[in-house]
């Protein structure tokens, strides 16, 4: 095995000491979610530069039409989970549209716009269960893995992170890595070299909304109850917090944000103050003094070099 | 009925065009692009509602203390906060500024609760009504209020833009702030002055606004995604653009809410700016920007 992959590891043996928690487990289970979303929303950001407050669209569509599928349809889990990434990719494809002809904040403003859009269609529909929700959506029982101990969700759950770490690993030194790269320096060097800014973009889009589209329906799932106060701006502004507080770029700093964003409500949960601004301080001060997100602590060497520029 | 809703839609554009200048006055001089714009016009609505409601001082004294108090804020946020962070990338800086949205709420909640508490209309009088052969036109005298002092603060800043010194000063920083600081500008100055600006602004529309949503955490969230949206469809650049805006989003939404649909009226109202911004991608009065690359 490759020596890249050796990080993995430790997360597998990670979850044995708290087998008879599962209360943490599934705390575990929804920061692996998390950390799926915000890799797609990572890809749209420091992959292509393109900038997105909307990304809970994508995880609303993946959860509702997961959900939906299983609860009224009775689908296997695995086709819905499968369904609602290519859904949520072909959303994206329309949201990429606009940004062939906008950028920078028109961009955060229309992907603003469409994120408050469908979490307001998905109230009004009778299909998604209007502003009440949907309820009791089943756990997903494959062979072996049966509902009960979110055990068996958490090694889902890092299993399609090692998937997307592998397939996201070759992909960044391939052409098309190399051409994303090169339209978020600039767009028009990127053209003049002949890149076909229609196709990476709408496949940066495309790709972004996927894998939160598959994170969004592992989360129905693992949550159990779904409406559309869960997929507001704050969900999609904390994506991209997640992304830009762990380290952007990089899975480990952007699991390392996600288990920020939520694992410090649960530690926190027991003390008499109010947890946003426990955690609007947390953010102000990483930004402050490790611009470059949490993931530079784990760099010590980097912290003692002195800056060039 | 079409043009009651017009009317109505003026005065709800009006709302959403003073938040837009707001945004546009910190943008063009500072660079940022501020999430926490609404909570900070929240807490000075709180501010007004602890000064008249609870501690029962003059509506006016109250209304006053509440805008000076966004002033404050707005220099406290630019000179303790974003100064510091001045060269750090644009999406960090959205980020910072959801920080300082989630201050301001906790902030809001751990002080004063998580109540609905109520402001009253500072004009409560009969409405003003207007026949003519194609129906009646009915405005509450607070909407008038509104209107006017909205009219009047859009007025006082060109005409602060245009014709004073600092005024003048704050454009060049706007343009270039290598060049202003060349020409003997003090931009540092300019910038804490165009946050006292955009955070008073703030603070207005909180407290105009309050009336109709109540006073609660979240109160000013729907004005300051119209008022970003505004901004957008104006160019975000420019002022004339962000008024024109701001009007035109009050009067698609309101026409939208009567016609088409009311339980889609956001959905609807954002599809059609989306729409507008395709065919003009800078908006309606921003210009094109070409880059050196």
């Amino acid at each position: 095995m490759n020596k890249k992959y050796w990080w993995f590891l430790p997360f597998v043996l990670f979850p044995i000491p708290f087998l008879e928690y599962p209360f943490l487990l599934s705390i575990f289970v929804l920061i692996g979610i998390y950390t799926i979303a915000a890799i797609g929303m990572d890809v749209l950001t420091t992959w292509a530069g393109q900038i997105s407050i909307g990304n809970a669209a994508f995880f609303a569509v993946g959860a509702y039409t997961s959900a939906i599928l299983v609860v009224n349809f009775h689908v296997p889990f695995l086709i819905a989970f499968l369904i609602s990434g290519i859904l949520s990719a072909l959303i994206g494809v329309m949201v990429g549209l606009p940004a062939l002809r906008v950028s920078g904040f028109y961009l955060a403003v229309i992907t603003m716009a469409f994120g408050i859009a469908i979490q307001q269609m998905i109230g009004v529909f009778q299909i998604t269960g209007g502003y009440n929700g949907i309820r009791n959506i089943p756990v997903p029982t494959f062979w072996i893995f049966k509902a009960g101990n979110p055990i068996y969700q958490y090694y889902i759950v890092l299993a399609i992170i090692f998937l997307i770490f592998t397939v996201i690993s070759r992909i960044s030194f391939s052409k098309s890595g190399m051409s994303l790269f090169a339209i978020r320096d600039s767009e028009t060097a990127a053209k003049a070299f002949g890149i076909n800014l229609l196709k990476y973009k709408l496949a940066a889009f495309a790709s972004s909304a996927a894998l939160t589209g598959f994170a969004g329906s592992l989360y129905a799932s693992a949550i159990g109850f779904i409406s559309p106060s869960q997929f507001d701006l704050t969900l999609s502004l904390d994506l991209l917090a997640m992304v830009i507080v762990g380290g952007a770029g990089n899975i480990m700093g952007v699991m390392i944000g996600a288990a920020f964003f939520i694992g410090l409500p649960f530690l926190l949960s027991g003390y008499n103050i109010s947890i946003t601004i426990i955690q609007g301080v947390a953010l102000i001060l990483i930004l402050l003094f490790l611009p470059k997100g949490l993931l530079q602590i784990f760099k010590i060497k980097d912290l003692f070099k002195k800056k060039v520029i | 009925m079409v043009f009651q809703q017009i009317i109505a839609g003026i005065i709800t554009g009006s709302l959403y065009a003073i938040v837009a200048l707001g945004l546009v006055v910190a943008y063009k001089v500072t660079g940022v692009m501020n999430f926490a714009y609404g909570y900070m016009g929240m807490i000075s609505a709180y501010i007004f509602f602890t000064f008249f409601s609870m501690i029962g001082m003059n509506y006016i004294l109250s209304f006053l203390i509440s805008v000076a108090f966004g002033a404050l804020v707005g220099y406290s946020v630019e000179r303790g906060l974003l100064r510091p962070v001045r060269n750090i990338s644009p999406a960090s800086m959205v980020i910072i500024t959801l920080g300082l949205l989630l201050v301001l709420e906790g902030t809001a909640l751990q002080i004063w609760g998580n109540n609905y508490q109520q402001i009253p209309n500072l004009l409560n009088g009969v409405p003003f009504i207007l026949k003519f052969s194609g129906g009646i036109i009915v405005i509450p005298q607070q909407n008038l209020l509104i209107l006017g002092l909205v009219a009047s603060v859009i007025v006082a800043l060109i005409l602060y833009l245009n014709l004073t010194f600092q005024g003048k000063a704050m454009r060049a920083v706007a343009q270039s702030e290598e060049i202003a600081k060349l020409m003997g500008i003090n931009s540092n100055l300019i910038m804490s002055i165009s946050w006292i600006i955009s955070g008073a602004i703030g603070a207005l529309a909180a407290v105009l606004v309050a009336p109709q949503t109540f006073v609660y955490p979240d109160m000013m969230l729907n004005l300051q995604i119209m008022g970003f949206t505004a901004a957008v469809l104006g160019g975000f650049e420019s002022i004339p653009g962000s008024i024109i805006g701001g009007i035109s989003i009050g009067i698609i939404e309101n026409l939208v809410g009567t016609y088409i649909s009311t339980n889609l009226k956001t959905t609807f109202s954002l599809a059609i700016i989306v729409a507008i911004l395709l065919i003009k991608p800078e908006g309606l009065l921003g210009s094109a920007k070409v880059k050196r690359v």
